[in-house]
């Protein structure tokens, strides 16, 4: 009985051995789903809270840059603030490379300190419809000094400009899954100088359509009805969307996310997908 | 007798044990040292046949998208697998029947992947593929950030989707954030863009140093780093201003020799050039210096920076192929911008390296500050 035990914590003991020197990790962990902005800066041996009250806001508002209070010691010191711009439409595939288009100093206390800072949107034109939904980012950088390797709290906020025109979508008339189905939807334009070239199309779990309609010319104000011919899908199918984009030649792009009540056959406008945009309130 | 049968079962419950320990230690991480990575990043250059790209479908950039993807899938032949990306299923139906109207065929080939989100796109940004020993292959994405779009958001998405669509897996994750076009990869080779610095800033510590350790972490042969900061190199995705033809020999874009072209292209004259072109000159010269210092051989093709610094006329941000077989010509899609001495010179360029040259009209896009290999993301080479 004894040789037995023996000879099982042997074997045992050498196969753990051998094998455990051959043991190898995976060749990575994987990374966070989502990586947040640092809102905390090591400033002279404290961690100094920096937060900005909105992180997205109409272009030409202000947000609100607050640095929280400090003990005594590090009160006078002095924060840099940076903003650095970059536009975009939502078409684009990156923005325009960042650029500094404001600077301001924060002068830690004993109580926390706010500050405004403007957010101008994108650079203006004289053709405001070149401007139309563009999205500016802005990157609010502070740090404890300008040195270019000095720790930096960079938080992202998003100016949006107007978009030139809406939609709406009349709700259409019911029937069979599978059957032809038309689905009319109204332009208005919310510029103030005509649009050109507005391209209307729709889609969704409810309409399968490859139809587009051509609006040439919107004036400011005026509303534009088009009628794009398509396939019924089968109402409670999926997430019961009707959903509408535009863009225009000028004037950028717009879209109406509806989903259909199958109670009332009406159309429920829903806010844009943005379940996955962090930081959205 | 019987006692020597107990003793051999005793060896053998020793090993079984042993290897159930073993088993449950490696499981729980507690292995004494780190595996050395194996897969690479997908090759951007014509060293292998495409084998399967990604591309998103967006219904609301068909105008800008579509005339590319009908150049595009008339050209690729049929045994390069697509994968599609939409928002929902009666995207891909939208897809279909556009395809089909343009006398586009070989639909099997398609392959709808839903992703329940909007779009963009621009498939190239959110993830890079990356290839095993084994002919296996993994989806490498960032961790998300804030984005300003609807569509940006969903992209975020999309690796996952793609993933377990074709690899039948949730997409590995890095720990810092960056966007596909920041790496480019020859075969053995990644290059990677100091602009991906830029990304996880304000995010944790995420320097040079760490960025290059996660990297090769999962990444497995050389790292190339274009410049130690943002600004040292174009403020723009990688292969906006170079692109490996093989591990040997690299194009870099030279704004100068574009700059000169354009000004005797008539069709450029209502094109704004950007107003730094010194500043992009010397970005782009130092990307030419750094990979030379490399031991790269280094070569030079026409490029515009157009005003705001977005959008390029770039001839290195292609799609790269090869004919299948040993003998097989490299092929290069080459996005084309309807501007005849630019275009003319850089196909001519290909030429004389020994490409055929599929030439890609991209007029419709690239305003959008991007070209055709941001469009396509190449998952798989190979065949």
């Amino acid at each position: 009985m004894r040789l037995t035990s023996i000879l099982f914590a042997t074997s045992f003991t050498l196969a753990v051995a051998t094998g455990w020197v051959h043991l190898e990790a995976g060749p990575n962990d994987d990374g966070p789903a989502e990586l947040r902005a640092v809102q905390e800066l090591a400033v002279a041996g404290q961690r100094v809270g920096v937060s900005l009250d909105r992180a997205r806001v109409p272009a030409g508002a202000a947000v609100r840059l607050t640095v929280s209070a400090v003990e005594p010691g590090a009160a006078g010191r002095e924060l840099a603030v940076r903003v650095m711009a970059q536009t975009g439409s939502p078409m684009e595939r990156v923005p325009t490379p960042p650029r500094e288009v404001a600077r301001a100093t924060v002068r830690l206390a004993t109580a926390p300190v706010t500050i405004p800072l403007t957010l101008p949107g994108a650079p203006a034109r004289a053709d405001r419809l070149a401007t139309a939904g563009r999205i500016t980012q802005y990157t609010v950088v502070v740090s404890d000094g300008h040195a270019r390797d000095a720790a930096v709290v960079a938080l992202p906020v998003f100016a949006y400009e107007p978009e030139a025109f809406r939609l709406a979508i009349d709700p259409p008339a019911p029937g069979p899954a599978g059957t032809p189905v038309d689905v009319t939807v109204r332009v208005t334009s919310v510029a103030d100088a005509p649009l050109r070239g507005v391209v209307i199309r729709a889609g969704g779990s409810l309409f399968t359509s490859s139809d587009e309609a051509r609006v040439a010319s919107l004036a400011p104000g005026a509303t534009a009805v088009v009628t794009l011919h398509g396939v019924r899908g089968e109402v409670g199918a999926g997430d019961a969307s009707l959903v509408a984009y535009g863009n225009a030649e000028r004037g950028g792009t717009a879209s109406l996310w509806t989903r259909l009540d199958p109670r009332t056959g009406g159309l429920t406008v829903l806010p844009p997908p943005v379940d996955l945009m962090l930081g959205m309130y | 007798m019987r006692g020597l049968g107990r003793n051999l079962i005793a060896v053998a419950l020793g090993a079984i044990a042993a290897a159930a320990c073993l088993v449950v230690a490696s499981a729980a991480g507690l292995t004494p040292r780190r595996a050395a990575p194996t897969a690479r990043v997908v090759a951007e250059d014509a060293s292998a046949p495409l084998a399967r790209i990604a591309i998103h479908y967006a219904p609301a950039a068909d105008d800008v998208a579509m005339p590319v993807w009908r150049q595009l899938f008339a050209a690729l032949p049929a045994r390069v697998e697509v994968e599609v990306a939409v928002a929902r299923t009666t995207d891909f139906a939208r897809f279909q029947a556009l395809l089909d109207a343009a006398g586009i065929g070989d639909r099997a080939r398609f392959h709808p992947v839903i992703v329940g989100h909007e779009l963009t796109t621009w498939s190239r940004d959110r993830f890079v593929a990356l290839t095993e020993r084994d002919g296996g292959g993994a989806v490498l994405a960032p961790p998300r950030i804030e984005v300003g779009a609807a569509g940006r958001a969903g992209d975020m998405a999309a690796p996952d989707a793609l993933a377990r669509a074709v690899w039948d897996r949730p997409a590995r994750r890095t720990p810092f954030a960056f966007e596909g076009g920041d790496l480019a990869a020859s075969a053995r080779t990644l290059f990677v863009g100091a602009e991906v610095l830029v990304r996880s800033r304000g995010r944790g510590a995420f320097d040079r140093a760490s960025v290059d350790r996660a990297l090769r972490r999962s990444i497995a042969g050389d790292i190339v780093w274009l410049g130690d900061q943002p600004g040292d190199v174009p403020h723009h995705h990688v292969m906006m201003y170079m692109v490996p033809l093989d591990d040997r020999e690299v194009l870099v874009g030279d704004p100068a020799a574009g700059a000169a072209l354009a000004a005797r292209e008539p069709a450029a004259a209502a094109l704004a050039l950007d107003a730094d072109q010194a500043g992009h000159q010397r970005r782009f010269d130092h990307v030419a210096a750094l990979l030379a210092a490399r031991g790269l051989q280094v070569r030079r093709i026409p490029v515009v920076v157009l005003a705001d610094a977005g959008s390029y006329v770039t001839y290195t941000n292609a799609l790269f192929d090869r004919e299948p077989g040993p003998r097989g010509r490299p092929i290069v899609y080459l996005p084309t911008y309807r501007l005849p001495a630019l275009d003319a010179a850089a196909a001519r360029q290909y030429l004389d390296l020994g490409y055929l040259v599929r030439p890609i009209d991209v007029s419709s896009i690239y305003q959008l500050n991007g070209s055709l290999g941001c469009l396509v993301n190449v998952m798989a080479r190979g065949g």
